[in-house]
């Protein structure tokens, strides 16, 4: 029960090459779509029907989004791509691209014929260089194959697609940084409202989503929304793929049902790695609330559980840490991050991420006050909530759910002057 | 439409698409903010505006938020003053504690929210930032450590200064407020970066660690180095003016000002400032210091001897077009009163010969507020950032003009921060040509031109094109520039413009060049018309007539030579004269001078300016006259009674005002109509040989009057430096072999003049026509080429550079 949806027939040779993918069913779906000339509501109806919700970490869902877009507009309306995946624990939509790019180009072209959009751009993430090039052959090769460009498949539906390749700030992952840098101009969030739908880029309409949620979109209309939504569960349909990092024998991506057990997730990625016991999971990305172990081997990893366990399934990146991990370092880590990030647009993430590392690293480095722990609690509510952009409440979560439930490492540290758990990495 | 909210708990309606902020302010209810900016675009980036909002979860910026029906805002409950507080906070730990020695301190809006929204002390033990200062040029200071990211000064260039010169670079707290590498800013209106910082991090350099805020008087006063007209306030502390800044006047000048108008304070006491009378007796060798009864004796007795011998022609009257109302007025009674006709302020005027013809004062046309309104304009030898800094602004927020665009034509490429529709970029001899070819494009079927339109020959393709959007504009603005208005043929551009505002069914105005220019034509000091443009009988001689005609006396009035177009003639006419020189500047009128009286300058006395949409604006003197200098008024009337001349009997200028007062509404006679003129002389098509340029008839910006040259921050600037400097297109220098920063003489087109050169260093400047040169008025070192409007260029040879100077 794995790699059924985007992964499926990674086994079947190089699908970057067209020809190959073609060779497996590709473009099938564009190809029917646009020959019947099936309605674009019709199809709308069947993404909503199917449950598939936004794979780039909110979660929201897409037949809805995509409906957003007011119908016979004049002048271009684009769909925008968002392949700049740079949060820590992330590295699902770089193998996408890297090993299924005709699946997300196919996906897009189906969903902007669906939005009515005759522009798309795959916004790819700066650090992954040699991605964003082999992804240019594809677009090429599909340009060549006649799956892009004017008239597709004899219909008066044009679209265009470009890649971008973007310079490796975190900041442009959020929509309307993005963008603002696909604009050329620097990659600073807009405040909301107007949306994306109404203002986006170049101030015209705009859908953007995920390249994971892309390229679900073929397959849905192949086999039918209720097949998709059975493959997860109710308001969670699908499959999504989970990039699991850190201590486990074989961390990489893995293509599972929504719903899946934590436990059955980690056995298939070798269990703990050297035979360690499980400490925490950060189960979305470092975004995401991190969960005790008790509480992550609970869990089924879907939206609806894992929010209901008290953390977010955000983009799918597990992160798992075993005994060995001083809870402190990490979060340092993770606070440093945020703090270099940030893009100082705003006051609160702008000075408040920088504040949040500082005492955090003080407390690492044996300096803590023990009224640090009550200071960083309240300098990430101050934050939380009070930006522009998510950035803000990004950097503040993992303070809080460090806190709340690792809190004796910090309390220890603070106290003793030195680290409770001495032996994992960092310290 | 209305929509119903609550602020506070109390109910209200308010228009719909109104910010939460905006509908607070309202209703009298503060919101805390640092980033909003009425003028300026919304970027909610401070937070501190965080209000609470019904059915939002999470505090809403107050700035960006917009009012819907039946909207509950508390701005005072526990959540919002929370948000307030923990920004407050933030904005606080990174910022310095040198409020003591901060300039902003006392007017800071950090400082006066932190004693509402701080805390007592800080809970920040880390090391603070530190950000290295950034060299923005000789107005602008900067202590970049106290920057709170705001960017209103990176909205402020990039949506009124029309250029962004500064932006904000770097990420996260790292983010730094900086220009261009290696630039600097170099906007005309940088100045009022420093008034909408709202933290001590631009800081105005003049005015630098000179005074405390709290212990400044505050005089309201209006700018007279353009014909704009700024409301401003004067800053003084212990009889000096300290520094100068905006008074708002949403209909004039809006919230801004200049830097001219604010810095130009910096000249007023310069070292060369005049400070006791003077007298030059023709037998001596130096200038002589007299008690004021001597001078003005001297003064009278010189004037009743030429007026004996030579008769009262060979005297003339030459004002600063920035002369006040009651000082023009009282000037033209006295002089006329003594039979003395010839009195002119219009200095930098080439050509007279609508003298006579205009039916009123040549204004703007419109109010100042009504550019807003406008559907098209055409702008006609103008480089309006230059003339009129804050015209631009207007010019760009109108949402006609804006959206569609303007026209122009003229010898700058407008493009880079004026929203162009069409323009031509031609020589200034082309002005007459281009605009007779679009009035034969207008004209239509059955109707024809006068054969002086005509006989300049066929329209292009090029002129239909343009002439037919044009068209399509609804009333448009025909406005003439400075550069036009100092033509040598500004009388046949002039028509041409008013033909063609008839032919658009359009109005014509002049972007008026002269502070008071209006005002003191109203007031009668014009050889050709009296008070209230009556007509004279007897006119007398134009600014340009009496110095080329080296008349016996001249009584000059807040002008200096490099006030005129041709300063090098001016100087000479002065010198063979007997000059009485009522100014505020020794050095320049020793040289000439024989009585000098010291008159009070920028901010010491009382008067009235008129702009170019006819406001009448009053100054108050904010500090006393320096040395012995007295007001030009008193200095009219003391001459008048020893003069005997009735009616200069009053005792302040409350009363010789009166008579202004009394002529009432002159709304009526502001007009740009002609009556009835005799077709003009046929153009002949002129010449032009190899190297030979055509010179823009324009000034320098920070050279227009006698303050502003002695302003020492602005003649530092780029601006003054670029207008120091010979411009041209750089096709143009490379057909010359000349490279950009070299040297090249320049020399007068006309044979008869070829000894004269200069040398001036040379700057390539891609906006200006091809043919064309910028070399402004205003300019010591080029004053010996005159006027001219055609030049020579040439390389300098090595034989040059040994002895050649630098300009």
């Amino acid at each position: 029960m794995a790699n059924e949806v985007i992964f499926a027939d990674l086994d079947k040779g190089d699908l970057a090459d067209i020809e190959i993918y073609r060779k497996h069913g590709g473009y099938k779906v564009l190809e029917g779509v646009l020959a019947k000339r099936i309605e674009p509501g019709q199809l709308r109806n069947q993404i909503k029907d199917s449950a598939l919700r936004g794979r780039g970490g909110a979660g929201f869902p897409s037949g809805l989004k995509w409906g957003f877009i007011p119908p016979n507009i004049k002048g271009n309306v684009f769909l925008v791509c968002n392949a700049d995946e740079g949060e820590p624990g992330t590295f699902k939509d770089r193998d996408i691209l890297l090993y299924n790019p005709h699946l997300l180009i196919e996906g897009m072209v189906i969903a902007a014929y669906i939005i009515g959009a005759n522009i798309g751009y795959v916004y790819i993430h700066g650090e992954i260089f040699e991605v964003y090039e082999k992804f240019e052959k594809a677009l090429m090769a599909a340009q060549s194959a006649g799956m892009i460009g004017k008239g597709l498949f004899g219909t008066d539906f044009s679209f265009e697609l470009h890649a971008h390749c973007g310079w490796g700030a975190y900041i442009c992952g959020e929509e309307t940084a993005l963008l603002e840098s696909l604009e050329g101009k620097k990659g600073q969030p807009r405040n909301k409202p107007p949306f994306p739908a109404s203002f986006g880029l170049y101030g015209r309409p705009t859908t953007i989503n995920n390249v994971e949620t892309f390229a679900c979109v073929p397959y849905i209309l192949k086999t039918g929304a209720d097949e998709f939504l059975k493959l997860g569960k109710t308001n969670n349909g699908g499959t999504k793929i989970f990039s699991v990092s850190g201590h486990v024998a074989k961390p990489g991506n893995y293509e599972v049902p929504l719903g899946t057990p934590f436990a059955a997730l980690l056995e298939m990625a070798g269990g703990m790695r050297n035979g360690k016991k499980l400490k925490a999971v950060i189960p979305g990305g470092s975004s995401t609330p991190v969960l005790p172990a008790e509480v992550a081997m609970q869990m089924n990893m879907d939206y609806d559980s894992i929010s209901k366990a008290g953390s977010i399934l955000g983009a799918g990146s597990v992160i798992v840490m075993d005994e060995t991990t001083c809870m402190v370092t990490a979060l340092e880590r993770l606070a440093y991050f945020y703090h270099e990030e940030s893009c100082g647009q705003c006051t609160p993430c702008r000075e408040g991420t920088g504040w949040l590392w500082r005492v955090v690293n003080r407390i690492k480095c044996g300096d803590g006050k023990p009224e640090d722990i009550e200071l960083l609690k309240q300098v990430a509510h101050n934050i939380d909530g009070h930006t522009i952009c998510a950035l803000g409440a990004a950097a503040a979560t993992p303070i809080v759910s460090f806190l709340k439930h690792f809190g004796e490492e910090f309390e220890y540290a603070v106290t003793e002057q030195e680290l409770m758990v001495t032996t994992g990495f960092g310290c | 439409m209305d929509v119903k909210i609550t602020i506070n708990g109390k109910k209200r309606n308010v228009r719909g698409r109104t910010t939460v902020f905006e509908a607070c302010r309202q209703a009298g209810v503060y919101i805390p903010h640092f980033c909003y900016h009425p003028k300026l675009t919304i970027p909610a980036n401070c937070r501190m505006c965080l209000v609470e909002i019904n059915k939002a979860p999470k505090p809403m910026p107050s700035c960006a938020t917009y009012v819907t029906d039946g909207m509950v805002i508390d701005t005072n409950s526990p959540k919002p003053q929370i948000s307030q507080r923990g920004v407050m906070e933030f904005l606080l730990i990174n910022h310095p504690l040198d409020c003591p020695i901060c300039d902003q301190g006392g007017e800071c809006q950090l400082q006066d929210l932190a004693v509402g929204y701080g805390a007592s002390a800080t809970r920040y033990t880390e090391k603070k930032r530190v950000v290295f200062e950034k060299h923005l040029g000789p107005l602008i200071t900067t202590v970049m450590t106290r920057c709170i990211h705001c960017t209103r000064c990176v909205r402020f260039g990039q949506e009124i200064a029309g250029n962004m010169e500064l932006g904000m670079v770097g990420r996260g707290e790292h983010s730094e407020i900086m220009p261009y590498i290696e630039s600097t800013v170099d906007s005309e209106l940088s100045g009022n970066m420093i008034d909408i910082c709202p933290v001590g991090a631009l800081n105005s350099k003049p005015y630098r660690f000179s005074a405390r805020t709290w212990e400044l008087k505050r005089t309201a006063g209006v700018a007279r180095h353009d014909s704009w007209g700024s409301y401003i306030h004067i800053h003084s502390k212990d009889q000096q003016i300290k520094r100068v800044i905006p008074r708002d006047h949403e209909e004039i000048n809006q919230c801004w000002i200049s830097d001219r108008d604010r810095f130009a304070y910096t000249g007023v006491n310069s070292a060369a400032r005049l400070l006791h009378p003077y007298i030059k007796k023709p037998d001596a060798t130096k200038t002589q210091r007299v008690e004021w009864q001597a001078a003005l004796s001297y003064a009278v007795k010189q004037l009743t001897d030429i007026i004996n011998s030579y008769g009262a022609d060979q005297v003339g009257v030459l004002l600063g077009p920035q002369v006040s109302c009651e000082e023009a007025m009282l000037a033209a009674d006295l002089f006329r009163s003594i039979n003395v006709f010839n009195i002119d302020f219009r200095l930098r005027q080439q050509d007279f010969e609508l003298d006579g013809y205009q039916q009123g004062v040549a204004w703007l046309g419109v109010s100042i507020e009504e550019i807003y309104n406008l559907d098209g304009a055409l702008l006609i030898g103008s480089d309006p950032a230059n003339e009129l800094p804050l015209l631009p602004i207007r010019l760009r927020n109108a949402t006609q003009l804006a959206a569609k665009g303007i026209h122009a034509v003229g010898s700058l490429d407008l493009a880079g921060n004026l929203p162009i529709a069409d323009q031509f970029i031609v020589p200034p001899s082309k002005y007459a040509y281009t605009l007779a070819a679009l009035c034969q494009c207008m004209v239509s079927a059955g109707e024809s031109l006068p054969t002086w339109i005509t006989d300049f020959g066929e329209p292009s393709e090029r002129h239909r094109q343009f002439a037919k959007q044009l068209q399509e504009r609804k009333n448009p603005a025909i406005w003439l520039g400075a550069q036009a208005q100092n033509a040598t043929d500004y009388a046949l551009i002039y028509r041409l413009a008013a033909k063609l505002a008839s032919l658009l069914e359009g109005f014509q105005g002049v972007l008026v060049d002269g502070a008071n220019a209006i005002g003191i034509e109203l007031a009668g000091a014009t050889p050709h018309r009296g008070f209230m443009l009556e007509k004279l009988e007897q006119p007398g001689l134009n600014s340009r007539q009496m110095i080329n005609q080296q008349l016996k006396a001249y009584v000059l009035i807040d002008c200096e030579p490099l006030d005129c177009a041709d300063p090098h003639s001016a100087h000479a006419a002065f010198e063979q004269a007997c000059v009485i020189n009522i100014g505020s500047y020794f050095v320049g009128a020793n040289e000439y001078a024989d009585i000098m009286l010291p008159a009070t300058s920028f901010g010491e006395c009382m008067g009235t300016l008129v702009n170019l949409e006819g406001n009448a604006a009053k100054m108050e003197p904010a500090v006393l006259p320096p040395g012995e200098a007295r007001p030009t008024w008193k200095i009219l009337r003391v001459l008048a009674n020893m003069m005997d001349v009735t009616g200069f009997t009053f005792e302040d200028i409350i009363q010789a005002r009166a008579k202004l007062a009394t002529a009432g509404d002159f709304s009526e006679l502001l007009n740009c109509k002609l009556t009835n003129m005799p077709p003009p002389r046929s153009v002949a098509k002129e010449k032009f040989a190899v190297g030979e340029f055509e010179r823009l008839a324009e000034v320098g910006h920070f050279a227009g009057d006698s303050v502003v040259r002695r302003a020492v921050p602005l003649q530092e600037t780029q601006i003054a430096a670029r207008s120091r400097m010979l411009s041209m297109h750089p096709a143009d220098l490379a057909q010359l072999g000349i490279s950009p920063g070299d040297q090249a003489l320049v020399s007068l087109a006309d044979q008869a003049a070829s000894n004269i050169e200069v040398t001036c260093i040379v700057r390539a400047d891609d906006s200006l026509a091809r043919g064309c040169a910028r070399l402004p008025w205003g300019n010591d070192h080029t004053a010996i080429l005159g006027a001219c409007s055609r030049i020579m260029v040439r390389q300098v040879t090595t034989e040059h550079q040994a002895v050649g100077g630098v300009g």
